[in-house]
Formats: structure tokens, sequence, C-alpha cells
């Protein structure tokens, strides 16, 4: 069950980092982690590391590539951007949770609105 | 699909070079933190502060970097890699243990892999033609002789043309009248062999020429201008590989020739043959002329689509007793068998002989390997015990128990390959080897997967009960310093004993089969041939061919003065000329004795020789009766013939050939001598009848044979003698000289490398049985040394205990020698076909190996036992109480 869980959040956050890097364009792991956590209203709370293990995922699936460049205080960093086919991963994952957003507003609309 | 793949590939690729992705993990990390240091500054935290709440934000910076790695890389081959290099310290602290391993398993896989190997080339791989399983063999199935075995061109004509069975059919002529011809048109003559096929042999195996063409319809009449095919081996040899030798002329026995293709280097014609190395191929074709020779050929057609073997042979059948109605054709009785069949149907026995013998041998190993590992998981339970107690699971300890041995088992698997590489380099390359295939047998893919999966076996099965053992201690562990468990070293000593007896099975088996196997072939060895092979030996002169009168006489004139000048040195015994060699090609002919009318279907057939004057002493064919053949029985003289003991028999049943008359070919001979039988096919079969005609009365022959007996005192005899050869005619090209005792050697040849590789097999399972037991004992004295002290100070004798000790392991050993004496009976059953000379229940072999196996067994009982009139109950208790 923990399992399972831990799953779809998985999904969520490797959604979430494609999707900024689609918008914003190439990224460090900090400026990722800032940019969810401005979006997700710090509802979100992940361990900031996390997002390196996403990210790992990711690179693996050859949805990002990453490059090694100078962060603004001038230390190394990797810069990640999304590749053609992270944005075809993208767009199927959009309509699907879309759709799965839809179906389960739906279902847990209360009664007495249907 | 792909996004996996790709994965993977990344996965491989990180868990490489894991320093450098670890490092820019770090590097990341740092930049990360000292990014939010930054903000929380800018937000009005102290240095202080802002380094912890950064450091908070991020999260533990260990589980992250375990966490990534096992993200970015393979989490299962760290663990293996890890107790992998664990195994591989320990065993480098266990050299002598280590070695000793690898090389017995690496012993193993190298015999196994060269045994499955030649397996593999000869019975398992397709043959090298285009679509091999519907090729059928066709041969005629009246008696062992090729006479007998080959089939008139008429009848392949009838096949060609009413049978919808076969897609086609094609032949070949038989070698018999083959032989070597003289070759001009390269730098210098050469002896080259020749044989006859039908336009459609090539196209029927599926064989197209590397260059130029095939034989077209015309060149296959009867009188059309000759043409050739040159074998691969020869362009390269003869004709250095020239890319334009299509088109060139050349002059085979004296005949233009115009050279219209060269065959490709996979086709080896030695399939059909073994031991036959075929030059240039040359059209045979199906006409009356050919037709009128008689039996010539052996047939190859290939299954129409939706044809069956059983249907191919009730058409051939129907067809042939069709056509035995008034064609005035030979019979023609057909064999139909798969060619696969025809190749290597014989060599499926003794090669699955060989590879029994070889799994037993693997078997073995396993248990030696497995009986030492687990004197090694006694040394090491503490070592578990620590691990159990600090978490490691079950499956986790096995695993790690299980890596030793696949490591072991892994070395001694590429040592073993690279033996086995050697050793199929060494078989393909054995001239001397008759075995169809012989060149293709290689280490290719699928005898490396056979390599690498016995490997695994031998690992998995060597490691499999020590590992169990190893880890059921671990469950309930025993810390304590010293401690000696001791049901636990009961059990361990209970399952080496077992494997003890195993051991001694398993040799038991290989070592009657050695046995078996060592005795026939010694009876073979000792078989009277009826000829000396020794100092004997032979080689072609024949000055090419040519059947006139003229011809022959000059020819005659030729032979007198060779063997002139070849009797003339010093070393020579006697010389002889013969058309045909014993264990070598033959022919037979029809004789009747004058005077009594032959019964139907009993015309005796006799194998006939052409031969000169002293054939009979440099052969060393004893004369029994009657005398040799001189100068003077020629044409002038009157008709004379000598005879073997067994036709002898057959016609004059009273025993008086001697002066009878026989009737051959018409001619009637009178008997002058009677000859022992020689062992014409196989040296294992006595051939039947045979005759002699004097080579100067009789014409029909197709080649001639020098045979010269040395005194036994010249080391280099046919240097002596091709220097007496070329002294009368430098021109003709020599062909080899043979001793023929090679001759004899190659004919046995597939027996003896049974007979060595199964003795092989033995001796090694012997030593290995013996170090079995000797292990064994020595471990079960070290392990009670402490009981045995206790007893002797209560009044023991060393003697008593030694007694009792040697025992029990005796016991065992008896009853692995009784388990494997069932099994040597089975595996005697099963390869009573190999043996000759020897029943597959042979006392002596079975009395020997128990005898063997026996005292090897005491022997090695009873050395490592005189320890125990070594031990001090003094020492051994206070060793005890510390």
């Amino acid at each position: 069950m923990t399992n399972r869980r831990s799953d779809i959040l998985q999904g969520t956050l490797d959604l979430m980092a494609l999707k900024t890097l689609d918008q914003m364009g190439p990224l460090h792991g900090y400026g990722l982690a800032l940019r969810i956590e401005q979006i997700g209203e710090h509802a979100l709370r992940v361990n900031q590391g996390t997002i390196y293990l996403c990210l790992a995922r990711l690179l693996q699936r050859g949805w990002i590539t990453a490059r090694w460049g100078t962060s603004e205080n001038n230390r190394r960093a990797r810069f990640y951007t999304i590749t053609r086919a992270g944005r075809r991963q993208l767009s199927a994952e959009t309509d699907n949770w879309t759709r799965v957003a839809g179906i389960m507003g739906r279902v847990l609309r209360p009664v007495e609105d249907r | 699909m792909w996004a996996r793949l790709r994965g993977v590939v990344v996965r491989i690729r990180n868990w490489w070079h894991d320093e450098a992705e670890d490092r820019g993990l770090l590097d990341e990390l740092e930049t990360h933190i000292s990014l939010l240091e930054d903000r929380y500054r800018r937000r009005g935290h102290t240095d202080v502060e802002a380094r912890r709440l950064a450091r908070h934000a991020l999260g533990g910076t260990t589980q992250l970097r375990e966490a990534h790695r096992d993200a970015r890389g393979l989490p299962f081959a760290d663990a293996v890699a890890q107790d992998v290099r664990h195994a591989a310290r320990v065993l480098r602290k266990a050299p002598g243990f280590t070695a000793f391993v690898v090389l017995i398993v690496a012993l193993g896989i190298g015999m196994s892999t060269t045994i499955f190997s030649v397996v593999h080339a000869v019975l398992l791989r397709p043959l090298p033609f285009d679509d091999p399983v519907r090729l059928v063999w066709i041969e005629n199935d009246l008696g062992p002789t090729e006479s007998d075995r080959t089939i008139q061109v008429g009848h392949l004509i009838d096949l060609q043309r009413t049978s919808s069975t076969f897609s086609a059919v094609a032949g070949y002529e038989a070698l018999k009248r083959g032989g070597d011809h003289t070759l001009v048109g390269t730098d210098r003559a050469v002896r080259v062999t020749t044989v006859g096929v039908t336009r459609d042999f090539f196209p029927v195996l599926g064989v197209r020429p590397s260059i130029g063409r095939l034989f077209t319809a015309a060149e296959c009449e009867w009188n059309a201008p000759h043409v050739v095919l040159l074998s691969h081996a020869l362009w390269q040899r003869d004709f250095d590989a020239a890319p334009d030798v299509v088109g060139r002329s050349l002059t085979v026995d004296g005949a233009p020739s115009t050279v219209v293709g060269v065959l490709p280097a996979s086709f080896d014609f030695s399939i059909f043959e073994p031991g036959a190395r075929v030059d240039l191929f040359v059209p045979y074709p199906l006409s009356a002329e050919t037709n009128r020779r008689g039996n010539t050929m052996y047939l190859v057609g290939r299954l129409a689509p939706g044809t069956t073997l059983p249907a191919a042979r009730a058409a051939v059948q129907a067809l042939a007793s069709r056509s035995a109605a008034g064609t005035g054709r030979n019979r023609f009785l057909p064999r139909l068998t798969t060619l696969r069949d025809h190749v290597s149907g014989t060599y499926r026995l003794p090669l699955a002989v060989l590879a029994g013998g070889v799994a037993l041998v693997l078997g073995l190993v396993c248990a030696n390997v497995s009986s030492l590992l687990l004197v090694r998981a006694t040394a090491r339970r503490r070592e578990m015990a620590v691990r159990a107690s600090l978490g490691a699971g079950r499956g986790r300890l096995i695993r790690q128990a299980l890596t030793e041995p696949l490591l072991l088992s892994a070395a001694g698997g590429a040592l073993g390959t690279s033996l086995a590489t050697l050793g199929t380099r060494l078989l393909a390359r054995l001239e001397a080897l008759q075995l169809p295939l012989r060149h293709t047998v290689d280490v290719d893919p699928t005898v490396l997967t056979f390599a690498l999966l016995s490997t695994v076996a031998v690992g998995l099965g060597a490691g499999v009960l020590p590992a169990l053992r190893i880890t059921s201690s671990a469950r309930c562990p025993d810390l304590r310093e010293g401690a000696r468990g001791m049901s636990d070293d009961r059990r361990t000593l209970a399952t080496r004993h077992v494997l003890m007896a195993g051991e001694i099975a398993l040799a038991c088996i290989l070592l009657v089969g050695a046995g078996l196997l060592t005795r026939s072939f010694a009876r073979v060895l000792a078989i009277d041939l009826g000829f000396e092979p020794r100092d004997a030996i032979a080689l072609r002169v024949d000055p090419g061919l040519g059947y006139s009168d003229a011809e022959r006489t000059r020819q005659l004139m030729y032979f007198d003065e060779l063997l002139g000048h070849v009797r003339a040195v010093g070393d020579v015994e006697a010389a002889g000329l013969t058309d045909s060699l014993p264990l070598g090609h033959n022919r037979v002919w029809s004789v009747t004795a004058a005077g009594r009318v032959p019964q139907q279907e009993a015309t005796p057939n006799a194998y006939v020789h052409v031969v000169s004057e002293a054939y009979f002493r440099s052969m060393g064919i004893p004369l029994l009766r009657g005398r040799d053949f001189t100068t003077a029985d020629d044409r002038a003289g009157a008709r004379v013939i000598i005879v073997n003991e067994t036709l002898a028999r057959g016609l004059w049943p009273d025993g008086q050939a001697l002066h009878h008359t026989a009737i051959v070919g018409g001619i009637a001979r009178e008997v002058i001598g009677v000859a022992r039988d020689v062992r014409l096919v196989t040296p294992e079969r006595s051939a039947g009848p045979e005759m002699y005609l004097p080579v100067r009365q009789e014409p029909d022959y197709s080649a001639m044979y020098l045979v010269v007996r040395g005194n036994g005192s010249t080391s280099d005899m046919p240097a002596v003698v091709r220097q007496a050869v070329t002294r009368v005619d430098a021109s003709p090209p020599l062909s080899d000289v043979r001793f023929m005792q090679d001759v004899v050697d190659e004919a046995l040849s597939p027996r003896r490398l049974v007979v060595v590789l199964f003795a092989g097999f033995g001796g090694f399972a012997l030593a290995l049985a013996c170090l079995g037991v000797y292990g064994v004992v020595s471990y079960s004295i070290t392990w009670r040394s402490r009981e045995f002290g206790i007893r002797m100070a209560l009044g023991a004798s060393a003697r008593r205990l030694t007694r009792a000790v040697a025992w029990q392991t005796l016991r065992l050993a008896a009853t692995g020698l009784t388990v494997g004496l069932a099994g040597a009976w089975c595996l005697a059953y099963v390869m009573r076909g190999l043996l000759f000379g020897v029943t597959s229940t042979d006392p002596v072999t079975f009395g020997t190996v128990i005898v063997l196996l026996a005292g090897v067994a005491v022997g090695a009982t009873f050395l490592p036992a005189r320890r125990i009139s070594r031990i001090d109950p003094a020492v051994t208790l206070r060793d005890g109480a510390s």
C-alpha cells in the first residue's frame, strides 16, 4: 500500500518536473525545486533531494538531457533540458491526467450535485 | 520498449562509471545547498541558521546518495559485485584450494566442451547444404563391398525420369575407379584425386561455385570436351588462388580440360567419404556407355515437398522391382537413409558414450568440489553466524555462499574453454582421424553457450549442498569462541561420506567403461590382419592411364625397370605391385570352379587384386600352399591364379584347391597358390573370398601401387624408395609414400580416439575418487581427534580406533562401489556395440576395477588414518579444555 502511494507521488513529481522544464527551459536541480515549490504554493512539501532521484529516472528514460554548466553563484551545476521524447511523454501524461482528474472529480462530487 | 531498453543501457553505463556519477551528484548537491543558504541569508537568517535550514530542506545526503545510486545504477549488480569481491578475497587467502578446484573444473569443462564441440559438428549442426533435412542417401544393399553398395547408371536415369518423390536425384562415381591422376597446367605436375559427379550433384546439395559456374548439360554428354571444377583447397594450393583460373586449360592424364569453376571453401567432399581428399570434379555422363560399367554410383536425392522418407523408400522400392524385370541391369536393392544418418549414423553411439562419460566426469568434479567446500563451510560457520545475527536473510546468505563456487567454476570454465579451443583445433587438424566433418569441429557460439551453461551448472551443482549446510547452521547462531557445533560437524561429515560414496560410484562406472574399451582395443590390435604392416610402405606408381595393348606393354616394361631398381636398394627385402591396398578401395568379380555348376543366387563374388610377383612377401601375406607368381606368369604362359583360404574352401570344400581350375571372366586359370585371408574392409571384420591375378596377364586395373618391405634398419625408407623410383623416370609426379602401419592406424583412429578419451576420463576419475576418500578420512580424524584422545585416555588402542575409522569409511566405499557396478553394468550394456572380443559383462574388467578401487579406497583410508596413532591424549585433552 505504501509502495503504491509513493508510486503515484513519484509519477506526480516526474510529471511536474517535465512540465516545468518544458515551460522554463534548461534548469538546474535547485531552480527546478524552487519552481515546483512556488507552483505548488508550498502545499507539496517534499525533501528537495528527491528531485535528484526524479531527474535520474527521467534521464534514464531519455525524456531529459543533462549538461554541466555554472550556477548563478558560480558553482558547478547540471542543467536539465527536456527532449522531444520528453515532450511527447508530457503531452500523453497531461491528457491522461486531465481525464483521470475529470473522472475522479465526478466520482468524488457530493451526491446532490449529480 | 525502447525507453526501457535505453534505461537499462543508461543504468549499465552509470553503474560502470559509478564513482564519477557519485562525484557529480555531490557537486550538484553542494551547489544546491549553497544556493539555498544564499536564499535563507537573503531572508535575514544568520550564516549558521541558513546552513542548518538549507540542510534540512534538502534532506539527508547519505541516504540520498544511496537512493540515487540505486535509482541510476544496478542495485542488484552492486550486491553481486560485493559478493564477488568478498569471495575473491576469501579465495585469495586459500591459493592451494583455489588452484586445485580451478584446475579440476578446468579439466572437466575442457573435456566436456571438446566432446560437445565434436557432437555438435558431427551430429547436431545441420549439414553444410541447402535444407539438409530433405537430402536422402541412396545406395545398393547387396553386401558390404563397394560393388555391392553402388548402383548402376540405368537405375539413376529411371529414378530421375519417373520419380515424383524426389525434386532431383544426383550421384557421384564411387572412388574405386577414381584414384589419382596427373595434373599438368600449374608450375609443376601434381597428382590429384578426381571424382565424377552427375550434372545435378551440386544443385541438389545447393552448393554454388565461388568462382565460375557448374557443369552444363552439354558438358555432361558422353565424349563431350573435358571440363573440371577445382576444389577450393587445390585452387589455393596449386593455383595460388588466382581469380582468373576459370577458362584456363589444364592437362589431366594427358587430356586437355578446361576449368569452369572453383567450389566454395565450405564444400568438403569428405562428408561423403571420411578421409577422402578430392581435388577435381569432372562430369559423369549418364549414358549407355557409363551404364555398361556396371555398379558405379552412390546417389543423393532431394525429397520433393510433402514427401517423407518412408514414402520415398516405397517409391524407389517399387521402381527397383519394376526395372528388375527385363532390363538386363544389375540388381538394385535400394537402401534409403537420410544423408545425416549416412554421414554420421555410425558415430552416434561412440559420441553418445563419450558424452555420457564426460557428464559423469562433470558430476565427479561437482562432488569433489562440493566436498571440499563443505570443509571450508565448517570453518566459516562463525562468519556466517555473525552475518545472520547482523540481519542478513537466509536468501542473501545462500547467494553469498553460492558466489564462491560460482566464481571458482567461472575461473575453471574460462580456463577449460581455452583448453577446449586448443583441443578442438588439434582434433580438426588431425589428418589421421577418420571423422566426417572433422575440419568443422570448432568452438562456435553454440559451443561457447554450452561451456557457459556447464560452468554455471558445475558452480551450482558443487555449491548448493555447502550453501544449504552453511546457512542452516547460521540460523541458530553460535558465536562462542571455539564453539565446536558437534551435531553440525556430524552432518557435514555425513554429507561428505555420501559424496565420497558417489564419487566412488562414478569412478567405478568410468573405469569399467575405460577398461572394456581398452580391452576391446587391445583385442583389435592383436587381430591377425593377414598382412604385416610394419616395415611396409606403399606409393602410387602407375604412369597415367591407357588400356591399349601397346600402352600396357610399355607400362609393364616401366614396372619391370622400377622393380629392378627398387629391389637393388640395399635395405629392401622385397618389392611388389598391387592395384588395391588392404583397407583401401576394393572391387569384386565373380568366380566359379571349373566343372561345377554354381547354384543360382550363390554365384561367388571375390575381391580382385592384380598383383606382381613378390607382392605377397612385400605385404607380408603368408602363402599357405603352392607358389608365388613369377615373371614367367605372363601373356605367353599358362593362365594362373592365387586364391585365399576362404575362396579355396568355398569353391573346393574338400580342401584341395591347388591345381584346380577357376574361371574368372570366362578365362580358365589354374590355382597355383593359397594365401592367408586379409582384413580388407575394416580390421575388425574378415573380408571373405579373395583372388589374386598376375599383372602380366590381367590388364584390367586402374591404379598400381608399389609396395616395398624394408629390413627395418633404414629409418628413412620412403626417401630411399623415392630416389630409386625417380632414377627410372623423373617425369611422373610421385604421390605421398604411405606407411602401411599408418593406413591401419587411420582405420582404427575413431576407435583409438574413443579409447584414449575414455581412458583419460577413467584416470581422472580414479585420481578424484582417491583424493575424495583421502580428504574425508583426514577430515574425520581432525574433527574427532579430541574424542579419540579421550578414548585413548580411557584405554582404547590406536589400532582399534584406526580400525573403527577405516571400517566406517570402507563400508561407505563398498556401498558406492556396489552402486557403481550397477551403473557400470548399464553403461556396458549401452556401449556393447563398441566392444570387440569382450562381452559387456567381461569379468576381467569388472574384477580389475573392483580390485583397483578397493585397493585405492583402502590405501587412501589407511594413509591418513595412521595419524591416529600419533594422537597424544594429553595434548588433545589440554587443547580441548582451554
